[in-house]
């Protein structure tokens, strides 16, 4: 077993962590790309077996698939500036975290921490929002759904990481956590796996994450976490699974065509700031949870 | 609260598939969990320096009564320090792959002053005309040095210092020595190693060093590899 995956991952000579972290980080997500594609062959194929299939599951599927495309550029784009931005301000960085196992383990599991902060944010700054609710606007819950991302993401996450870079940790470490735990999240969209037992405490399940994209009341803004689930618990945005949620936006977002899929939010912005009265309204819009109105707009209703 | 229904046989297969990709990817990220030793107490040259100066080395190969400032006086500046007290006892296994290091390559007597030895062959791998004689290849920051060929009866060693290339054609000094995929311990020090092996299952057939250099070959980590045999630990 041993001689086998020493070809299959990557053959080169590793001299230190931050190497080691770099080619195992990569060859994880790569690896992870492979396996959701045979979950979402199996999800099909169950689609298809249990009469379950039908042309709006498999194009909201597609429609999922294709956002990786635009998605796909610009994270090249804004990977490089932040692989380059990341190691220029760590040169300027007086203090440093130790280089080592420990501190690889603490990084992730601040990193952690950080997609939580990082996450709720999407769901409560309507500005990052834009972004985000193309991943929560599919109505169907299988693996594709997880490759279903705004071309504007990538550039959020690089932001939120920043202070992990200020206090001093390696950037390589960095990218390495956001990347094993932005490929955690490949298993936890679907609806064949059930709960998990004890599992269901400490991590992030299937079961929580269903409950994070429903758009059922009680399910609205749950269940932000990445790997860990104490999160949740310990902010009190956790809910548990009673029933099998509705998926997507709380307004349902149709349309299977990529262009609506990726912008659909920053129309509804738009008409928002169009009636806006002042700056003050304006910013609201954009900084505030979705779906805030101004006090008069309100009273209006 | 009921799933949606599904094929008892697809399911099975799901979570199976969810189960091995876990154990994938522990192995992928088991196979090659590093030493921690990024060296951070070395990085700062100064440090190491004084690190060197405060514990000689106990025992270490041929250079034990060797100040390393009269050594360094002899020398260059901008020659490197080389790092040969060991640190850890702890075994550390690793599995390392196959390559080819190319360079220049001297037989050196273990009797006599191993420090100056040492930087004199840094000094020659320094001012070596890599456009020349390792075409293609930019300097890297990484430098091997491959300690083999151990001959008991006139205490010398054959050490070839170089990078990671391989090229089908050598010319003049220059060498290629293939590296051995297999087990080895992780140490700072192979001449160190060898001299109190402790109870170490060493081969001692063909061990390296690796340094991450800058561009005047100022040293920021060291490590040193020894093959061990196999079905030990």
């Amino acid at each position: 077993m041993d001689e086998l995956m020493y070809y299959l991952v990557t053959p080169v000579n590793l001299a230190s962590i931050t190497d080691y972290l770099e080619y195992m980080s990569i060859d994880i997500y790569d690896w992870t790309l492979v396996f959701a594609l045979l979950f979402l062959t199996v999800e099909l194929t169950d689609d298809a077996l249990t009469r379950r299939f039908s042309g709006e599951r498999f194009f909201e599927t597609l429609s999922s698939l294709v956002t990786q495309i635009p998605f796909y550029f610009t994270e090249v784009v804004v990977f490089s500036v932040a692989v380059y931005g990341y190691f220029t301000i760590y040169e300027f960085i007086p203090w440093k975290m130790p280089v080592n196992t420990m501190g690889f383990l603490l990084v992730l599991l601040m990193a952690d921490f950080t997609y939580y902060v990082e996450h709720l944010c999407l769901h409560k700054v309507r500005l990052f929002w834009l972004a985000h609710s193309v991943h929560h606007s599919s109505g169907v819950m299988n693996t594709a759904t997880a490759f279903r991302f705004s071309l504007f993401d990538p550039v959020v996450s690089a932001t939120f990481h920043l202070p992990l870079l200020l206090l001093g940790f390696h950037p390589m470490f960095i990218f390495a956590a956001e990347i094993l735990i932005q490929a955690y999240q490949f298993w936890i969209h679907n609806e064949m796996i059930g709960k998990l037992g004890p599992l269901e405490w400490v991590m992030n399940t299937p079961s929580h994450h269903r409950v994070h994209h429903g758009s059922d009341q009680e399910y609205i803004d749950k269940n932000y976490g990445g790997i860990l689930i104490i999160w949740d618990r310990l902010f009190g945005t956790f809910a548990k699974e009673d029933k099998i949620p509705t998926y997507g936006l709380a307004t349902p977002m149709i349309s299977k065509n990529p262009i609506t899929v990726q912008f659909h939010e920053f129309y509804k912005i738009f008409r928002d700031i169009k009636k806006a009265k002042g700056l003050g309204e304006v910013m609201g819009y954009i900084l505030r949870p979705p779906g805030w109105q101004p006090e008069h707009k309100k009273l209006k209703e | 609260m009921s799933l949606p229904k599904h094929n008892p046989l697809l399911r099975v297969l799901y979570m199976s598939l969810v189960l091995f990709m876990f154990a994938f990817m522990m192995a992928v990220i088991r196979m090659y969990w590093p030493d921690d030793s990024q060296v951070s107490e070395y990085h700062d040259y100064s440090a190491y320096e004084n690190s060197l100066e405060a514990s000689q080395p106990n025992g270490a190969v041929g250079i034990g009564n060797e100040s390393l400032s009269d050594a360094q006086n002899t020398q260059n500046n901008k020659l490197p320090k080389v790092l040969t007290k060991i640190t850890s006892n702890e075994p550390e296994l690793f599995r390392r792959p196959r390559f080819t290091v190319t360079g220049i390559e001297r037989r050196l007597n273990l009797a006599v002053n191993m420090q100056a030895q040492l930087e004199g062959l840094w000094t020659d791998f320094y001012n070596l005309d890599t456009q020349q004689y390792l075409p293609g290849l930019s300097r890297s920051n990484k430098v091997y040095l491959v300690y083999k060929s151990y001959d008991h009866d006139t205490q010398t060693i054959e050490v070839l210092i170089g990078y990671q290339y391989a090229m089908q054609k050598l010319s003049g000094q220059v060498k290629s020595v293939e590296l051995l995929k297999g087990k080895y311990i992780k140490r700072d020090s192979v001449l160190a190693t060898w001299d109190d092996p402790q109870d170490l299952a060493l081969k001692y057939q063909l061990d390296y060093e690796v340094y991450e250099v800058d561009e005047y070959f100022n040293i920021s980590s060291q490590r040193a590899f020894l093959s061990i045999n196999n079905g030990a630990y």
